[in-house]
This record gives C-alpha cells, sequence and structure tokens, in this order.
C-alpha cells in the first residue's frame, strides 16, 4: 500500500464528492512540465554562466508586506521590477530598431569585426533580459510561469506555474418554474403556489495553498424553495472548510461540509439525475460542522471517511450548524468498487458500501426537522414541539450503484433510530423511522451514464445536427414513520402522514457540459397513522429547470 | 529593514560574467546560442504545437464594452469569465433641514448606495449567465441578478431567471449609467426586477427588437425597489415590448440614433396588491401606498410608450405610463378600477467633445493632468417627471389621504463629470412639489435634495 501517494494524483470517482469536480491534474501538470522544459532548455537561468548570457538575475528585493486588512498583501514591488525590465527591454528594442533602419547592418563574415562582436554582446543581454522576463526564475517566475484561463476540465482558474497554488472559479446556478397541478386547496395542496424560483445561485471559490493544503467555499444566493423561514431568501453558506490531502489515504477535512452517510447526499446537486434527492434525504444530515479524516485508495477501489460533528438534526437542507447541546455525532462510511481496476468488466462501475453514525441527542431539539417531499413544497411530518432528544441516535444507511454504458443505477436505504420524549417529562420512546430509494437512468443518445458530470457525445451545435445527450430517468423512495410515535403523542396523526410514497419520472436534456434542462414529474400518496389524519392525500408537481454550471 | 531604492530607471541588467575557461567562444558559436536562445523564447511567448504561449495568456484586462473588466478566457474566446463590480457612494444632503416648509425625510448623510460584485461569464459561446449581488441595501446582502441566456439565434435569445424586465426604457439603463441618481417617477408604475423568463429578438435588419415575457406577480413586482419574491399566488404577469429603430442604416443621419416603442404589462393579482410603496425622485420619500387591505381584483393593463434620441452632444429619454388597475379594500368590500398615469422627459448636453450614451459614456480624453486638455467628459442634464393617482383611490380610501400624495410633480437637474469610463462623479439637485387629494393632506408640499454621488464600476 502506498501510503505517501499523493492525493492529487487520484481520481475520486463517487466517493466523497464535492460540489465541483476535482481538479484535473493532466492540466496542472501539463503546464508545468512546460516551464520545466523551458528551464532545461536554458540552463544559464538557473544559475550557470555562459559567455554572452545575462547571468543570475540580480536578487529581487524583499516585498513590502501590508496585511492591514489581514489578507495576504500583492508584492507590488516584484510587479514593478517586472514592469520596470519589460519597460527598459521595450525602449532599447525600440532605440535599436530606429539605429538599425538608419545603418544597415553588414552581412556577417566568417571573420567578425570588433564591433560585430560588441552587437552580439549586446544582443546576448537582451536576450537574457527577455528570458528574465518570460521564465523568471525558481524564486521569482516570469510571465510564463503566471497562468489563468479557461480549460475544459478546470474551468476558471488562475495558478502559479508550478501549479501549488491554484484558484478556481466555479459557479452553479439553477433556475426552476415549478408548479402544482393540484392547485393550492383539497386533498392534493402544492403550499407552495406556481412560481419561477431560483434553487440554487452558488458562486464557488476552490483553492489550493503550497498544494497540498485545499480550501473550498461558497456561499449560496438561491435557496428559494425551501419551507425554512431561516433559510429563505438569505444567503447561506453550504460549504466552507479546509484540508490537508498530503496522503491520499489520510485527508484531514475540518470546516463546514457534507456529513459523509448517505450517497446521493454525496453527488453534487448539479449532477442529480432528477432535480433534487428523495424522499430517503429527510433522515439524513445535510452539512454539519466537524473534523474527518477521509482517503482512497487504488483510484476507489476502497474509500473511507470518519468524522466528528455537531450533530445536526436530520434535515433536508443545510443549516446554521451550531452545536445545540456538548455532545458529538460519530460518523463513518465505508466504500467499495470491487472491478475498478477492469477495463473491460461491465461491472467496472459498480459501487457498494455503508454509511453509518452514532451520537446523542439532547437538550431541546428533537433531532428531526419537518420532512419535506421531494419538491420542497410540502410538509407531510413533523414532531410536536415540546418533543425534545433524551439519548442515542444511530443511523444507518446501506448504498449501491451501478454506472455501465448508457445505464445507471442508484439506491440506498436509511434507518434512523432516536431516542425521545415529551419536554413535559413522561417516558423516553425509542421511534425508528426508515426510508429507502431506487433509481434507474437510460441515456436515449450514445452517451455515458455517470454518478460524476455527464460530458454529452455531440453538444448542441444546430448547424452541425448535434443535439447534445438526451436521458430520461426514474425513481421510487418511500418513507415510514414509526407507529410509536403517534402512539406516543410525539406528532399529531391529524395532520402528520404515517408513510409517504414518491413516483418520479424526468427527461434530462444536457445541451453540453454545461447547460441542462430538467423536467421532472414527481407524485408523492400519504397515509396517515389512523383515521383522524385528514391532511393531504397526495401531491402532484411538475418542474422544470435550467442550469448552469462551470 | 532597510527599504529597497525605489526608482523608476530601470534595473540595471548584470554583465556577463568572466568566462571560467579560457577558451573564449567565437562570435559565430554566440550567435548560433543566440539563435537556439531566441527559438525558446518564441515558442514561450507565441507557444509551439498544441501548447500555449504567453500570448495566448487567457487573462487579463479588456476595456472594452463587452469584454470589459477583469476577465479569464479560453484561448477561442467560446468561455469567458468576467470578473466586475461597481460601487455608488452618496451624500445626501437636505437643505431645509429635517423640519419646516420643506422636511428632508432623513439625516443629511453619507450613504453607501451600491456595492455589487459581478461575475458574467459565457460558456460554450452561446449560453451567458451572470450573478449580481448588492452588498449595499440594508446592511445585508441581496441577490439582484442571476440569469441564463441562451443566445444562440439573434432573433430569438432566452432569458431565463432573476434580472430586470424591460417593460420600460428607464429600467433597461444599468444603474450605473443613470444621468441622474435615481429613475424617475415612471419606474412607480413598471416592473422592476423579477423572476420569469424572456424572448428577445432583433428582426427586420436590427430595425426592430421585441421583447416577450412572463414573470411571478410578486407581492414587489411592481414599484422602484428591487425586491423579487416568489409568487403569492399563481397568477403571473405577461410582458411585451417592440422598439423600432426607423433610421437605423438608412434617413436622416441625425435620427440614426432615435428608438421609439411602447410596452405593455398584462397580468392578474389577487392575494396581493402588486405594487411597492412609491417614492419620490430621490427616492427619500414615500408619496404613495394603498392601505394594507387593497389588493387586486382582476386583470390590470399598463401601456408604456417611450423613446431615446441620442445624437452628438445630445441625448434624450422620454418615457409614459397609464394604468388601468382593479382594486377592491377586502375589508370594506368596495371596489373600483383606477387608472393612474406618470410620464418623464430629460435631456442630457455635453459640455465637452463627448457623445451622451445610453450605457456607459466614453470621454474622449479621459482625466489625466499629465495631458493637455484631458479633463474627461463634461454635461448638464435636466428632467421633469410627474405621476397622477386616480382620485378615488383615495375618495375609496384605498390609501390615506394625509399622508399620501395625488400629484406629484419632479424636476431634477445633474451636472457629471465623467473622468474615464469607470470613475464618474454628479452634483444633482431633486426638488418636488406634492399636491394632496382634498383638504386633509397634511404631509409635505415640497421637497429639496441634493446628492453628490460617486461611481465606480468597470
Amino acid at each position: 500500500m502506498n501510503w505517501a501517494q499523493p492525493a492529487w494524483a487520484v481520481e475520486p470517482y463517487f466517493g466523497y464528492y464535492d460540489e465541483v469536480p476535482p481538479i484535473d491534474e493532466t492540466e496542472l501538470n501539463a503546464a508545468r512540465e512546460r516551464l520545466q522544459e523551458a528551464r532545461a532548455r536554458l540552463p544559464h537561468i538557473g544559475g550557470a554562466t555562459e559567455p554572452g548570457v545575462s547571468a543570475q538575475p540580480e536578487p529581487l528585493p524583499p516585498p513590502i508586506v501590508d496585511e492591514r486588512d489581514g489578507a495576504p498583501a500583492i508584492d507590488f514591488q516584484e510587479v514593478d521590477e517586472l514592469r520596470k525590465t519589460f519597460q527598459s527591454l521595450q525602449a532599447q528594442r525600440l532605440r535599436e530598431s530606429a539605429a538599425s533602419q538608419a545603418q544597415p547592418t553588414p552581412a556577417p563574415k566568417e571573420s567578425l569585426s570588433p564591433e560585430l562582436e560588441q552587437q552580439v554582446q549586446k544582443l546576448s543581454q537582451r536576450v537574457g533580459d527577455l528570458e528574465r522576463v518570460l521564465v523568471g526564475t525558481e524564486e521569482h517566475q516570469g510571465l510564463a510561469g503566471m497562468i489563468g484561463g479557461y480549460t475544459r476540465h478546470n474551468g476558471f482558474f488562475l495558478m502559479s506555474g508550478d501549479g501549488d497554488f491554484f484558484l478556481r472559479l466555479p459557479v452553479l446556478l439553477q433556475t426552476d418554474l415549478r408548479t402544482f397541478p393540484g392547485g393550492q386547496n383539497g386533498t392534493n395542496p402544492g403550499v407552495m403556489p406556481s412560481t419561477f424560483i431560483l434553487q440554487r445561485v452558488r458562486p464557488m471559490l476552490h483553492f489550493r495553498l503550497w498544494r497540498y493544503f485545499r480550501g473550498y467555499m461558497t456561499p449560496d444566493f438561491g435557496n428559494g424553495f425551501s419551507n425554512n423561514p431561516n433559510v429563505q431568501g438569505r444567503v447561506q453558506v453550504p460549504d466552507a472548510f479546509g484540508e490537508w490531502d498530503y496522503f491520499s489515504l489520510f485527508r484531514i477535512r475540518m470546516g463546514k461540509f457534507k456529513s459523509p452517510i448517505g450517497l446521493e447526499m454525496l453527488q453534487a446537486p448539479q449532477n442529480f439525475s432528477f432535480m433534487e434527492r428523495s424522499l430517503a434525504r429527510n433522515l439524513l444530515p445535510n452539512r454539519d460542522l466537524g473534523a474527518m479524516v477521509w482517503g482512497i485508495y487504488e483510484r476507489g477501489l476502497f474509500e473511507y471517511q470518519l468524522g466528528v460533528f455537531n450533530g445536526v438534526p436530520n434535515a433536508n437542507f443545510y443549516e446554521e450548524s451550531a452545536a445545540t447541546g456538548s455532545a458529538k455525532t460519530l460518523e463513518a462510511r465505508v466504500f467499495s468498487r470491487p472491478f475498478v481496476a477492469s477495463t473491460t468488466s461491465m461491472f467496472r462501475g459498480l459501487g457498494y458500501g455503508i454509511g453509518m453514525s452514532v451520537g446523542s441527542v439532547k437538550q431541546g431539539t428533537s433531532g428531526q426537522d419537518p420532512m419535506q417531499t421531494e419538491t420542497f413544497s410540502y410538509t407531510f411530518f413533523q414532531y410536536n414541539s415540546n418533543v425534545t432528544g433524551d439519548g442515542q441516535r444511530i443511523r444507518i444507511s446501506p448504498q449501491v450503484a451501478w454506472y455501465v454504458g448508457r445505464l445507471g443505477l442508484l439506491g440506498q436505504y436509511v434507518r434512523s433510530t432516536q431516542q425521545l420524549r415529551l419536554v413535559t417529562g413522561g417516558q423516553s420512546v425509542r421511534t425508528t423511522h426508515e426510508s429507502w430509494s431506487a433509481q434507474a437512468s437510460w441515456f436515449l443518445t450514445d452517451d455515458t451514464a455517470t454518478f460524476g458530470h455527464v460530458q454529452p457525445r455531440y453538444p448542441v451545435e444546430p448547424s452541425k445536427g448535434h443535439w447534445g445527450a438526451w436521458e430520461i430517468a426514474a425513481r421510487y423512495a418511500q418513507l415510514n414513520i414509526d407507529p410509536e410515535t403517534f402512539a406516543y403523542n410525539l406528532a399529531d396523526p391529524g395532520i402528520n402522514a404515517l408513510r409517504a410514497k414518491s413516483s418520479t419520472v424526468g427527461l434530462n436534456w444536457y445541451l453540453n457540459t454545461n447547460v441542462r434542462l430538467t423536467t421532472n414529474f414527481v407524485h408523492t400518496d400519504f397515509t396517515g397513522a389512523t383515521r383522524a389524519y385528514h391532511a393531504a392525500s397526495h401531491e402532484d408537481g411538475l418542474m422544470f429547470r435550467m442550469q448552469l454550471t462551470f | 529593514m532597510r527599504q529597497p531604492e525605489r526608482t523608476d530607471q530601470p534595473a540595471p541588467v548584470q554583465g556577463p560574467p568572466a568566462p571560467a575557461a579560457p577558451r573564449t567562444p567565437s562570435a559565430k558559436q554566440q550567435l548560433r546560442e543566440l539563435d537556439r536562445r531566441l527559438s525558446v523564447l518564441e515558442s514561450l511567448a507565441v507557444g509551439s504545437g498544441h501548447k500555449r504561449g504567453v500570448m495566448e495568456r487567457g487573462l487579463g484586462w479588456s476595456p472594452e464594452i463587452n469584454e470589459r473588466g477583469f476577465s479569464l478566457y479560453s484561448t477561442d474566446g467560446n468561455n469567458r469569465l468576467h470578473l466586475n463590480g461597481g460601487i455608488q457612494a452618496d451624500y445626501h444632503g437636505y437643505p431645509d433641514g429635517q423640519t419646516g416648509h420643506a422636511p428632508g425625510a432623513e439625516p443629511d448623510g453619507f450613504v453607501l448606495r451600491r456595492l455589487r460584485p459581478i461575475l458574467d461569464f459565457r460558456i460554450a459561446n452561446y449560453f451567458r449567465g451572470q450573478i449580481m449581488p448588492d452588498l449595499a441595501p440594508r446592511r445585508r446582502s441581496e441577490l439582484f441578478n442571476a440569469f441564463i441566456d441562451w443566445d444562440y439565434y439573434d432573433w430569438a435569445r432566452v432569458r431565463i431567471g432573476q434580472y430586470k424586465p424591460v417593460l420600460n426604457v428607464e429600467n433597461q439603463q444599468g444603474e450605473f449609467d443613470l444621468v441622474f441618481a435615481e429613475r424617475s417617477l415612471v419606474q412607480n408604475f413598471a416592473l422592476r426586477r423579477d423572476f420569469g423568463a424572456t424572448v428577445t429578438g432583433r428582426i427586420i435588419d436590427r430595425h426592430v427588437r421585441y421583447d416577450l415575457g412572463v414573470f411571478n406577480s410578486g407581492n414587489g413586482a411592481i414599484g422602484p425597489a428591487s425586491v423579487p419574491e416568489p409568487s403569492v399566488d399563481n397568477n403571473k404577469l405577461g410582458m411585451a415590448r417592440v422598439m423600432v429603430t426607423p433610421f437605423l442604416l438608412k434617413g436622416p443621419e441625425a435620427f440614426r440614433k432615435l428608438d421609439i416603442g411602447v410596452g405593455v404589462l398584462y397580468g392578474n393579482c389577487t392575494n396581493s396588491p402588486c405594487q411597492q410603496p412609491m417614492m419620490s425622485m430621490g427616492q427619500d420619500r414615500t408619496i404613495f401606498q394603498y392601505q394594507p387591505t387593497v389588493v387586486g381584483n382582476g386583470f390590470s393593463t399598463r401601456v408604456l410608450p417611450q423613446m431615446t434620441w441620442f445624437w452628438r452632444r445630445l441625448g434624450v429619454m422620454s418615457a409614459f405610463v397609464h394604468t388601468w388597475e382593479p382594486k377592491i379594500d377586502k375589508s370594506m368590500g368596495k371596489a373600483a378600477l383606477l387608472q393612474n398615469e406618470a410620464w418623464m422627459a430629460q435631456a442630457e448636453v455635453s459640455l465637452t467633445d463627448d457623445e451622451p450614451a445610453f450605457n456607459r459614456v466614453t470621454p474622449r480624453r479621459p482625466f489625466d493632468l499629465a495631458k493637455k486638455g484631458h479633463w474627461g467628459a463634461w454635461t448638464v442634464a435636466a428632467r421633469y417627471s410627474e405621476q397622477r393617482i386616480d382620485p378615488q383611490a383615495f375618495g375609496l380610501n384605498f390609501a390615506d389621504a394625509t399622508q399620501y400624495v395625488q400629484t406629484t410633480k419632479g424636476t431634477s437637474f445633474a451636472v457629471n463629470w465623467y473622468a474615464s469610463r469607470e470613475f464618474r462623479y454628479q452634483w444633482i439637485w431633486e426638488h418636488s412639489e406634492f399636491q394632496g387629494a382634498n383638504q386633509t393632506y397634511a404631509a409635505p408640499r415640497t421637497s429639496d435634495m441634493l446628492i453628490f454621488r460617486f461611481t465606480l464600476i468597470y
């Protein structure tokens, strides 16, 4: 086992995913190699002296450090140095160009005159200066070492020539039209009216410092379709973490990020086969504050996560994640792709694993946010406000996914057990809710299904007759509330459902790797625990999405 | 530590050191070596084979109008990310203070009016998007723009998201390009910023531009402030606008930049009045607001004829709006069809040899003391605007006649100094006259406001 294998050399597949695809190291390496090659061809730049060549440039003065703003200062002196050298080169070129026009240089002969020797010396100096500007030295990179732009895999980026410092600027923008054919009344309520909405608006920052220290943060200006008044219309920070990923099998991450239990939860929202996650998300934590070690072995043959977190409630949306008690939650997940090394096996894209958490919930929180349908429009279950956690909470989630050719399959089961009681006293009750989901997707066009980012074989170009990639998808999900919940009066059986069953069909049109149109129809049936149940019997949601991401 | 000496002289280039070996290369050898080194530098600068050189570097600053600001881009230009931003910092002064005949609505003070980081991007050539929050309002950040465009066809561009519908030509103009501090009274009756979808195109040799859109009918859909909200009901607002540039290619030279057209908004509001509080032109005072029990009572219509004309040193803009709005007071059961209207006309004249523009003015000689005559562009501008609320609104007590105004007349004067495309200073005077519906009106009858504004936009 190669413990020292650097993390950047490993390609995660459907392991622990961030909101953005990983940095494409191939491109970084190519840029780095270009610079090294140039340096190799110019040995004198590295300090070796050759006749007629300007040797090691003067060391630059120390940078003026101004940290008043608490941010790393820009080294303007170094920039100024480059500028002056550049101006000098330009001025010199202009002078010599004018002189050469006035006095044409004589054709070179076998033996050169002293004047010509002098010109060769001057030319050497000019070439040396140009090398200094373009190539720089080991300590101070020249223009060729300052790299930025756009590439297909890295998107928009800025980086140092050796790739040790890297900044990437990804964006996710999802704009929806959500309609509810059943209207707002009767037994089929859409709680929210039909509306245009911005669901996710995330300008992200993804950076790496000194090669092995990685950071990622994003605000979200969307959050349009959330019933949570703490979230709607407010700027939220779903992710903000730092990571030391020197060893691929032992990466250390701290901050706010996705809890590593559910497989569906770990998929980036731009890569869902549907518009939102299934009902099972209601029994899993979303984002949490904590610390985690994790690692990937042999390109995903085996991967693990092990972390300690504040222990947010089961929630379908990310929250503040501040601790409500001193108790913490331990979360772990293992996942394997046993045939990942095979280039021919149809099971190469098969992966399975299990995630779980153990923790304690007390002090005024039930550990469970209101449960909502896949459309986010209807709350079908929530505990009474006088219910509080009273001890251990255990979640367990076996999971499997298989991607082969045009076909994508994903399934997961979640079981969440929680000790509860009424704040007014009374017996401590152990409730166990469970949920599962199974989904399948199939490309109608000749494209490849993936857990990650779909890359259409023929991006839309009407003039060439190319129309992108088309995919159909179907999902079934079910969530069962523990009947004990109603027996012990922890929730109102009149308005809270005992069971929710949801069927979703979707059509995805990937215009190219960045733009996608999605349509989902979601039908959810609700069953009450007793005849007292008088809330919605079902909900129908018809949703449309245009998504742009890079 | 001793600071290094700073000088404008180029750093001296170190000469060649003495050769270590006694054997000196011949001039021919040196020339061959120089040729080799130059080849390397050329490949670094221009690139070779599939490797990109410094010249193909996809980052930097571009001042051109469509490529403005700092940007990162792919070398084929199909993918671009612009990191733009704008700041507007004001000083608001009320010459009459807070009491007396024309009391200031707020104390004199500095105001951060707009603070907007702007991410503008183009992906795969035909897909464009923008994310623009504003960090200034109410000391919290709000998302103003977030939209996606598909502009493959010039005659049918699709936009989806949250943005400014172009029902009103004033609204179409960017906040950082306004000739005055704020928009006119017409904005009180037009869509401001909303969630929705639009198809826009230019047809007939670009002589005609059309906009067709559908938007949420949120509570704050219409009015002077940007407060996009999700729908409160299933109703939607439909918008259409046609603008014609009749002399774009042929005809009198003076009218090449004449745009004239009309916008229509039609939609239903039932659970809300679909109307924000109306503001005076300095946006310092609420001049009209419905009672909380008043909501829409069916389909309303708004018609907005509008025009712009730019010729040499002159820029003119005008708009008119007439509305037919059924309203009902839910508590009293009284209903009426209200007809409100407003109009505005403004002109800007350049004192220097520059041309006013609908978008940003680009001074011929940006301010630079080192260059003779480089004083930037100076313009003066004047505007008149008026709005009239239907008297029934007060007669049926849909609005408080003691506080709110039936007729507002606003006059603005501005001196604008465009130091460069990016920097701009404005001195603006706003004068408003308010007339109540009846003798119970007890609020101020005039208002004066001085605004000093600094704008930085890139």
